[in-house]
């Protein structure tokens, strides 16, 4: 036990030690009351003191405990309304009949004080104290006869104390003494050693016997009572006699006067024995409801603690801190309810540790089916069985050109609602719904959501999902991109074609057309020598625009042999662009990104890739060209990426520029091939990039590629 | 219930006084006795409970004032009467001298002048030393059931005010 505890359990035997105080005063001070005795002597008063001072700290104890109680209850603390109640119920049990007690014991205690008293004792008290002073008269009238005698005898004696010590001798009195009338002692004779020393008169007996008055009274000596008589004895003297009673009646005189007395004394004391009585009975009384309500207070708190123990532990599981135990109280049914509640709790705490565990497998599964829809090229979208959008994968965003994110958790018709360009998509997946086929497939045409001029074309596949999902998912492609994908093989076999049927009688034309020149320039007459070279040296030129034409289609056509290796993409720029730094009207202006983006290509088509989008803003600019260049690194979907940008201030996109112009043989320029913006297709799908062009709002276009990083 | 009120209704009365101290003087020689002149007036209360054989008990209490060494002495006679012999009973408890009354009024006329016999000490007493003279009836001496009532109720109360003065010789 700690010093606390033992000052805690110190303060709490207080209240105890104070109502056993209060008790012994209580007995204490009855015991005195009745028996009509002073035991406490001077310290009554301080008994009374303490048994106050007891009442008031179990008073205090009470008040600090009613208090305490009270205070628990405006904080809602467990146990403190149950507490309250049990406390008056054990008051309402405990007070009636103390105070039942208390009243019955007032009146039987009055009653009982009441039967003491009895008229006829009392007359005969009476009776018997008149007897004894009858027989005590009797015996002073003889005392006063023997004195009137002796005062005659005495009357002309010359010497007086001889005289005295004779008639003490002859007499059973116990002393005889002359004084004078100023109280001096003339002479004195005592049969009782006691008496030896004759105490004179008192100044007022003198002077009533001076007056000629004979005093008698009887008076205690020692045990014994005697008659003293006072005469005057002439000439001016006064004679002193004092006899003695009959040892025979001596004791039933005594019991006489002592029974009277007390019985006088007892009548006297009725009402302050009744008040007295009364205050007594009135502190057992204070006492007995004192302990009612402290052990009311104490019984309540141990019942209702191992309920409050319960209550406190049931909010902990409320808040979550499964697995709590808390002390069991003992083999009865709180016991039993406590026992059961620690087994709840252990289950409970079980329970929870495997749902976590099932959530945290649940969350995995999530998470391995978003990244799972995250890398799917295909879009895909769930909706339940209301008709609500459920799940919308990036490619799903992605391909129809719509952020679908923020509209997750909405009904498919206000999703046709809010974004009109999926009307189509949303009207075919509701029809396929209710109609309650387990799979289809369909190809659909959707307006561009960007308001580009070709249709997006989505093959569209859908089936319920299982019975315990209860809903519907669908999956779709671009097929748009497909087709571009099957015209790119067919442009590439063009290409391919062309290259080799077409470039080689390139060559022999060439040096035909060379060799005509050569040898008749010097046999014809100067017209004809003059048209001979102009015919000549255009077939010539032409034939190596056609070399060129067909070098790039032949280049195009060039099946991808790539040698992929991590790239830092801003020095192959850098390389790029030093072989355009001496055209002294180019400005050219890097931002490029200081991360230093590396990406996995191929070098020499990704040199191909930059000079034909340099080369597409040379052209567009004019003549006075100003080609901005920036990489930049980007987080796309939770992947980087590396977005590079080649913009210019030309006259910017064709009116209707869209994915089409990045076909083979689309161009907007008078003397463009047509290959430049589709070989930079080519180059990033080789290198699963993206490229897409737009409009620069200061005027001119921009052209981005994004590369995955390494 | 009369009886729980009781002791509120004497306390309400408990106001009047009970006589007075009129002179007092230490006389040394032979012996040192306290020389007192009383006024007392006891209530019709003690006088029933003196005839109806309740003993009184009067305490004296004599000291000095700033003097060393301080004296401070106690002293006690008692009231009794006696039925049988119809006398009434003083009596120093300290020494136990007697002295007896056939009637209640010379008891009281006796309590007039009282002389108190003091211990040695008094003797010394240097002149000019203030005194302080103080009686009351003693309660504790009174039987129990009669303690409480006498705490609260003027009935039984002396109440002499406390006499002081200055030792002449």
């Amino acid at each position: 036990m700690d010093r606390r505890q033992l000052i805690r359990w110190i303060f709490g035997l207080l209240p105890a030690l104070a109502l056993i105080g209060l008790l012994l005063a209580v007995l204490l001070l009855a015991g005195d009351a009745e028996a009509d005795m002073s035991r406490l002597g001077r310290w009554w008063l301080w008994v009374l003191g303490g048994a106050a001072a007891a009442v008031a700290l179990v008073l205090g104890a009470i008040v600090g405990r009613v208090w305490e109680l009270q205070r628990a209850r405006r904080a809602r603390a467990p146990g403190a309304r149950l507490a309250t109640r049990w406390t008056i119920a054990l008051l309402l049990l405990a007070v009636p009949p103390v105070l039942l007690v208390y009243g019955f014991a007032l009146r039987f205690l009055n009653t009982t004080i009441d039967s003491w008293f009895n008229v006829r004792v009392e007359r005969g008290l009476d009776d018997a104290l008149a007897l004894g002073r009858l027989w005590l008269a009797d015996e002073t009238a003889r005392a006063r006869a023997e004195s009137e005698a002796l005062a005659v005898r005495l009357g002309d004696v010359i010497d007086l104390q001889s005289s005295l010590e004779q008639e003490l001798d002859a007499s059973r009195a116990l002393q005889f003494a002359v004084f004078g009338t100023d109280g001096t002692l003339r002479a004195a004779a005592a049969a009782d050693p006691r008496l030896l020393l004759p105490t004179p008169p008192d100044s007022a007996v003198l002077l009533r016997v001076r007056e000629g008055t004979i005093e008698s009274s009887s008076e205690p000596l020692g045990d014994e009572l005697v008659v003293r008589i006072v005469r005057g004895l002439p000439p001016d003297r006064v004679l002193l006699t004092i006899h003695p009673l009959p040892a025979a009646v001596q004791p039933l005189a005594r019991n006489i006067e002592a029974t009277w007395n007390d019985y006088q004394r007892l009548s006297f004391l009725r009402d302050s024995l009744k008040l007295t009585f009364t205050l007594i009975l009135s502190a057992v009384l204070l006492l007995s409801l004192l302990l009612a309500v402290l052990a009311a207070l104490r019984v309540a708190r141990r019942q209702v603690a191992p309920v409050a123990r319960l209550a406190e532990a049931t909010r902990d599981i409320a808040r979550g801190n499964y697995g709590l135990q808390i002390a069991t109280s003992g083999d009865d049914e709180l016991g039993f309810l406590t026992e059961s509640f620690n087994r709840m709790s252990r289950e409970l705490d079980a329970a929870s540790v495997a749902a976590r565990e099932s959530q945290a497998q649940t969350e995995s599964q999530r998470a391995y089916l978003e990244t799972v829809l995250g890398r799917l090229s295909s879009g895909v979208l769930t909706w339940d069985e209301h008709g609500v959008l459920r799940t919308a994968n990036p490619a799903a965003s992605r391909i129809l050109g719509v952020e679908l994110g923020p509209h997750l958790g909405q009904p498919l018709a206000e999703l046709a609602q809010s974004l009109p360009p999926l009307t189509p998509l949303v009207a075919a997946l509701r029809a396929r719904a209710a109609e309650g086929v387990r799979e289809w497939r369909e190809e659909l045409r959707l307006p561009r959501a960007d308001g580009g001029d070709i249709a997006q074309i989505l093959m569209l596949r859908g089936a319920q999902l299982p019975a315990g999902a209860r809903g519907f998912v669908a999956v779709f492609d671009d097929e748009t991109v497909l087709n571009q994908a099957q015209r790119e093989a067919a442009w590439s076999e063009v290409a391919r074609r062309l290259a080799h049927e077409v470039k080689n009688p390139l060559t022999p034309i060439q040096l035909s057309a060379e060799r005509l020149k050569l040898r008749l320039s010097g046999k014809l007459e100067p017209a004809d020598a003059q048209l001979l070279d102009k015919a000549s040296s255009t077939i010539i030129a032409q034939v190596e625009a056609l070399k060129t034409l067909v070098n790039a289609f032949g280049d195009y056509a060039r099946p991808p042999q790539l040698k992929l290796e991590p790239l830092h993409l801003n020095a192959l720029i850098e390389q790029v662009l030093d072989l355009y730094e001496h055209d002294p009207r180019l400005r050219l202006v890097r931002t490029l990104d200081v991360r230093d983006p590396v990406v996995r290509a191929d070098a020499g088509r990704l040199r191909q890739l930059l000079h034909n989008l340099l080369k597409n803003a040379i052209e567009a600019s004019g003549d006075d060209p100003q080609i901005e260049l920036s990489t930049a690194i980007v987080d796309s979907g939770g992947r980087h990426e590396v977005a590079l940008q080649v913009a210019d201030r030309g006259s910017g996109l064709p009116s209707g520029f869209d994915d089409s112009w990045f076909e083979p043989y689309r161009t907007g320029k008078p003397r463009g091939s047509g290959l430049g913006l589709a070989v930079v297709r080519k180059v990033a799908d080789e290198h699963g990039a993206r490229v897409a062009a737009a409009q620069r709002e200061a005027g001119g276009a921009v052209f981005t590629v994004w590369f995955v990083c390494d | 219930m009369r009886y729980l009120l009781l002791p509120w209704l004497l306390l309400l009365v408990a106001c009047h006084g009970g006589g007075s101290i009129e002179s007092a003087r230490i006389v040394r020689l032979p012996e040192p006795v306290l020389d007192a002149s009383l006024r007392l007036r006891p209530s019709s209360q003690m006088l029933a409970a003196l005839d109806r054989g309740v003993p009184l008990t009067l305490r004296f209490r004599l000291r000095t004032q700033d003097a060393t060494p301080a004296l401070d002495t106690t002293r006690r006679i008692e009231l009794r009467y006696l039925p049988l012999a119809q006398q009434y009973q003083l009596r120093d408890l300290d020494t136990g001298l007697m002295r007896y009354f056939p009637r209640q009024a010379q008891l009281l006329a006796a309590l007039d002048r009282v002389r108190l016999p003091l211990d040695v000490a008094w003797a010394g007493l240097t002149a000019g030393t203030a005194c302080t003279l103080s009686l009351v009836l003693d309660v504790d001496a009174l039987p129990a059931p009669l303690r409480l009532p006498a705490l609260v109720s003027a009935q039984w109360r002396l109440n002499p005010a406390e006499h002081r003065w200055t030792d002449g010789s």
